[in-house]
């Protein structure tokens, strides 16, 4: 590995109160992670060392901060408290981003997947998306173990209590009648159960279902965000002392069964595939064995017992009152609802090559524990199944996001950031996008640099924090495809090509990264070069490539007389795709070229919607509540129409044209 | 319309239904070339050569055998109202016409205006006050009402109702098409491909009928619609103004050219009508209004009343009487503009009616409910007010309400009435429609396109919006989650 390059960072704190600690002289040694607590000052305090929190640690980390990552259980780090899979629809893509801008999750599932699928091979590479069941023990493993190569971070376990904050000295030219998206407070720190006091100017919070976690099993109770871990109630207090306003939202998460007690002849096997494809660019290839999966229905017998049950689950009984996840529902919703359906699939999915548990998915359940295991032996295969795990729902306060910044620092507290579930959204992948968003702005935060903001037209990161704070969710947000309108350009294939160079320029890329980057680039440039002539049984190559069955082994003979270097298939089968493309791409490049125009059309913080004439009502409380920074983002808003957004404009026009007079 | 400025607009900027004079006013950098290739070639230099903001006699081509007489006024930009380099088109007002020539233009690359377009862009490139802002927001507010309360009628009659049918079989199309990429794990076949083709055509086949059903009316077309009517300067503007209640300072500013709307919706106690203003009736254009009359008359009219704007300080103009009578009219209100300036103690009522008598109008002041359209002379009802300070406005109010009432008002046709940008977008859809159908037939085991599929049907249904308004990326999946059990 070469010489990385870690900026070294000038802090100039906007609060003068932080003083900067003259201690630090440059980055830390690899493996130089401290686990006691000998220091008290950082740049930035994590808290939660879930997919969010050890992504943003890790950029953070990378980008030359010092980081302190707050976690009740070390071991903790990285764990998958639900399904044992990465990736998916959408999914998979944002796993791509993430590691195209040098994060974790695509080294640590190519480590630790036990199955690779690319799913949707039939349908178009734009839609292609990677997916691979994990080993439950080895992927937090290797989370653990490629964060000791983080430059500068140390690992504190504990329980924050509170988040430190002082009132933010008062901004005299701006009136306090529309001062109410200027931030009141701002951060100092964190202060553990314990009592223990950490202080740093920034602190990103992305404590998942940990917030007031309250578990339910049928009847019974548990505090808790994850099974046999403790909740995190203090912090609830704080973020609402703080002026946060927060909401509950509901998942659940399914039994888990002893593996020797399933009889498999009766399910079918799912297999991976027989060239597993690997989620990170940096990954070669994927050696490790694969297994199977298996799947199994449910049935009517077992539907009538969740029937003569439903008083028993929390959802029906009213003990839970938030809502869940349309998109993942519990078994006892999929009965009541589509209750003309005389079977549900379930897949069973091991948690690991030596993990005895396997995954029920599929009936994801909140139901009393006699009653799950009389219902999971009515399954076929199941009968003899014995239950590790019960099946449980969590409730869990979140934040809801038109507080929230397009960086993902809170509007009401300057230097709180918040990723992940936090948000309002569901998922591993998910969290890991917003935690490398979030760590990214952190370190611009303190740099005063220019706030990272992913385009709906970059990234699929880019539409979920747009989507977050045009849309505030009232579900848990998951992430599909249809949500990116320029989907033909945000292909899983090129995340490389739209994000290594922007990560490059942060900092979040290393040289070895950038060294193989710069070679496929230049490689596809090369063979692109070499496509404009030429051609295949007398069609001009160009031509030829659009065609469905163009393929890279005959795209290589055709370039072999004139092409001196040995061409990977991966590389051919790019330039193919985006040929297959360029026609539908240049229609969105159009499509781009209007949705930038308004997105470039910057909105004032302290714009006055309620007194501003040519807007409806429904159109000033949207405004108001969310105050979007870009027109863009307001004419995305739900409820404001174009008439609105013209409105809007005229009058915004008007108040800058006086205002630079 | 903020994000597409640089292209080229085109708009029927004459009141909807006949009038003597049409006007199709082209604004964009392209505006100047597009009229350019309309006009016949022998006729002029290529107008792009001519310099300077100028008028032009011209003969139009719009076919190979029909040649119409217009006259272009050319603004050259900074020198226009929306300071880009605009062309209107003076020509015959008759509404068949006035579309052949806006399509022929977009044909040729311009797209029609949004509500309020022009107007926005004016302000866009022009002098920004505070006052002026309000004026731009409230005419883009009362247009984009007025429009989707025209949608909300249109929704209502059995009518559009089918082509709303159109519109939910593409969502559920596009539906299904996403369920099965965004859920490819679920074991439900979401769509077939012979399902798909069948859909595709079936929606292909239903525009295609409402295309050719369809009738191309204004956008205001269901509500009963008050044309002022008069000379140029009788104070027509002012009396819009007044009666709508939009300030129009803009306008003012500008004046000499046109207004960016020529329509508003005014309220008359619990009636709701759309006021329209027409073009002036210039002395100079007479030639292009005796060719319009022969067209205007001879087909039906669209126009329930008819206000005609005099100034009692100001003789009558017989030729603006003579039209009125051509147009023939059955309800006919006279507004007395300006008589705060009245000079004699006695109302101007008499002395109108005196006049109008003298050019041939019948001028009954107490029977504003005569309704006897052929009768040579129309039933007038006189009413003398003064836009300037507010004078007599209630009682003209009232005699326009009045006459509303007495009005045979709008049989609405079974047809589907729609305006011109809506006929655009239901041919846009067509066309995202039959790409889609192409794809579908291309698609074998291997790839079945269902990515290309999705975004042509995106685009169908973003132009079909222009008609039925917009379907949302949640609106689909609440679609699917609302039909299907999706979850692992």
């Amino acid at each position: 590995m070469g010489v990385r390059f870690l900026p070294q960072l000038a802090y100039s704190y906007r609060n003068s109160h932080n003083t900067r600690r003259g201690d630090r002289i440059g980055p830390k040694l690899i493996g130089a992670i401290n686990y006691g607590m000998t220091r008290t000052r950082y740049d930035i305090i994590i808290i939660g060392g879930g997919h969010a929190g050890v992504e943003a640690a890790w950029a953070a980390s990378r980008m030359g901060a010092d980081v302190a990552l707050i976690t009740m259980q070390r071991e903790a780090i990285g764990r998958m408290s639900c399904n044992p899979a990465i990736g998916g629809l959408g999914k998979g893509q944002i796993v791509r981003e993430v590691d195209a801008l040098g994060g974790l999750m695509g080294l640590a599932i190519d480590q630790a997947g036990i199955q690779f699928r690319m799913l949707n091979r039939s349908k178009g590479p734009a839609v292609w998306a990677p997916r691979a069941q994990a080993d439950k023990t080895l992927y937090p493993k290797a989370v653990q173990e490629l964060l000791q190569h983080a430059p500068s971070l140390d690992i504190i376990e504990g329980s924050a209590e509170s988040i430190l904050t002082e009132d933010m000295p008062s901004c005299s030219s701006v009136s306090s009648d529309t001062s109410a998206q200027q931030p009141k407070k701002s951060v100092q720190g964190v202060e553990l159960v314990d009592g223990r006091r950490l202080i740093a100017p920034v602190v990103i919070v992305t404590t998942g279902t940990f917030l007031r976690g309250l578990m339910h099993c049928g009847t019974s109770q548990t505090k808790g965000g994850r099974v046999g871990e403790e909740a995190a109630s203090g912090l609830s207090v704080s973020l609402k002392a703080m002026g946060l306003s927060l909401g509950r939202l509901k998942t659940g998460t399914p039994p888990r069964i002893h593996r020797d007690t399933i009889n498999y002849d009766v399910c079918s096997v799912q297999p991976g595939d027989d060239v597993p494809t690997p989620f990170s660019h940096m990954t070669d290839a994927i050696l490790q064995p694969q297994m199977n999966c298996w799947i199994t229905w449910t049935n009517e017998d077992v539907h009538n017992r969740i029937r003569d049950n439903l008083h028993l689950a929390p959802m029906y009984s009213g003990q839970i009152e938030s809502s869940g996840p349309r998109y993942c529902p519990s078994i006892e919703d999929k009965v009541v609802r589509f209750a003309d359906k005389s079977k549900h699939q379930i897949f069973l999915e091991p948690e690991g090559y030596d993990d005895e548990r396997v995954y029920c998915n599929g009936i994801s359940t909140s139901l009393p524990g006699d009653v799950q295991q009389a219902f999971v032996r009515q399954v076929p295969g199941l009968a003899q199944a014995k239950i590790l795990q019960l099946g449980y729902a969590v409730e869990y306060d979140f934040v809801p996001t038109h507080q929230t910044k397009v960086t993902l620092e809170t509007k009401a507290v300057s230097g709180l950031f918040l990723a992940g579930q936090i948000n309002g959204t569901s998922g591993y992948e998910e969290a890991a996008g917003q935690g490398l968003v979030a760590g990214v702005n952190a370190v611009q935060w303190l740099n005063q640099g220019e706030p990272f903001v992913l385009g709906r037209d970059e990234a699929y990161i880019g539409v979920m924090v747009d989507d977050l704070i045009t849309k505030p969710p009232s579900e848990p947000y998951r992430m599909f495809t249809s949500r990116a309108e320029y989907r033909l350009l945000l292909r899983s294939d090129n995340a490389d090509i739209r994000l290594t160079p922007i990560g490059q320029r942060l900092g979040l890329i290393d040289d070895k990264r950038w060294e193989k980057f710069k070679c496929r680039r230049d490689t596809l440039s090369h063979i692109e070069s070499l496509c404009g002539s030429g051609g295949v049984a007398g069609i001009p190559l160009a031509t030829w490539m659009r065609r469905p069955e163009a393929s890279a082994a005959e795209l290589a003979s055709a370039l072999y007389a004139r092409n001196q270097q040995p061409l990977c298939t991966d590389v051919l089968d790019q330039v193919l795709i985006d040929a297959k493309y360029a026609g539908y791409v240049q229609r969105q490049a159009q499509q781009i070229q209007r949705f930038k125009k308004l997105e470039g059309f910057g909105l004032p913080a302290d714009a006055n919607y309620a007194a501003m004439p040519g807007l409806r009502l429904e159109a000033r409380q949207q405004l108001t509540a969310i105050a979007p920074s870009t027109l863009g983002q307001a004419s995305r808003i739900t409820g404001i129409n174009p008439a609105d957004v013209t409105a809007l404009w005229v009058h915004l026009t008007t108040h800058a044209s006086r205002k630079a007079i | 319309m903020i994000e597409r400025t640089h292209e080229t607009i085109v708009a029927i900027s004459s009141p909807p239904g006949h009038s003597p004079v049409g006007i199709v006013r082209l604004s964009g950098p392209q505006a100047i070339n597009i009229v350019d290739q309309l006009v016949q070639p022998s006729h002029t230099p290529p107008l792009a050569e001519a310099s300077g903001s100028r008028r032009i006699d011209v003969e139009l081509l719009l076919d190979d055998d029909l040649r119409l007489p217009a006259t272009l006024f050319i603004f050259r930009q900074p020198h226009s109202y929306t300071r880009q380099d605009m062309v209107e088109i003076y020509a015959p007002g008759s509404p068949p016409l006035l579309d052949m020539i806006a399509s022929q233009t977009i044909s040729l690359g311009a797209r029609h205006a949004e509500p309020g377009e022009f107007t926005a862009r004016a302000f866009l490139n022009g002098a920004k006050t505070l006052e002026e802002s309000e004026a731009v927001a409230g005419i883009i507010r009362a247009e984009s009402d007025v429009q989707l309360r025209a949608a909300r009628r249109l929704a209502d009659g059995s009518a559009t109702k089918q082509v709303l049918a159109v519109r939910e079989q593409l969502a559920e199309l596009l539906a299904l098409i996403e369920a099965d990429i965004d859920f490819a794990e679920e074991p439900i076949d979401f769509i077939t491909p012979e399902q798909l083709q069948t859909g595709l055509r079936n929606a292909r086949v239903e525009l295609d009928r409402q295309m050719q059903d369809a009738q191309s009316v204004e956008q205001f077309d269901n509500l009963p619609r008050i044309l002022l009517f008069g000379s140029p300067n009788v104070g027509k503007s002012s009396l819009m103004n007044h009666l709508s209640g939009i300030s129009r300072s803009i306008c003012a500013a500008v004046a000499g050219t046109t207004r960016d709307i020529l329509a508003a919706p005014i309220k008359l106690g619990r009636c709701e009508a759309i006021l329209l203003d027409s073009a002036g009736i210039d002395q100079s254009i007479d030639s292009i209004a005796a060719a319009a009359k022969e067209m205007t008359l001879s087909q039906a009219e669209r126009v329930d009343v008819i206000c005609l704007v005099v100034d009692v300080t100001q003789p009558i103009d017989p030729h603006v009487i003579d039209l009125v009578k051509q147009l023939d009219f059955g309800i006919l209100v006279v507004a007395a503009n300006k008589c705060d300036l009245w000079p004699s103690e006695t109302s101007p009522h008499l002395t109108i009616q005196k006049e109008l008598q003298r050019l041939g109008l019948t001028v009954s002041v107490n029977m504003p409910h005569a309704t006897d359209r052929n009768s040579e002379s129309a039933a007038v009802s006189i009413c003398p007010i003064s836009a300037a300070t507010g004078q007599g406005m209630i009682s003209l109010q009232s005699a326009l309400l009045d006459a509303l009432s007495g009005s045979t008002t709008t049989t609405l046709s079974q047809a589907i009435l729609l305006s011109e940008r809506q006929r655009d977008g239901l041919r846009l859809t067509a066309d995202s429609i039959a790409r889609a159908i192409t794809l579908c037939q291309s698609a074998n085991e291997t790839t079945d396109c269902a990515d290309l599929l999705a975004f042509e049907l995106r685009e169908a249904l973003e132009h079909l919006g222009t008609v039925t308004g917009d379907i949302t990326t949640e609106d689909l999946l609440s679609q699917i989650f609302a039909k299907f059990c999706i979850g692992k």
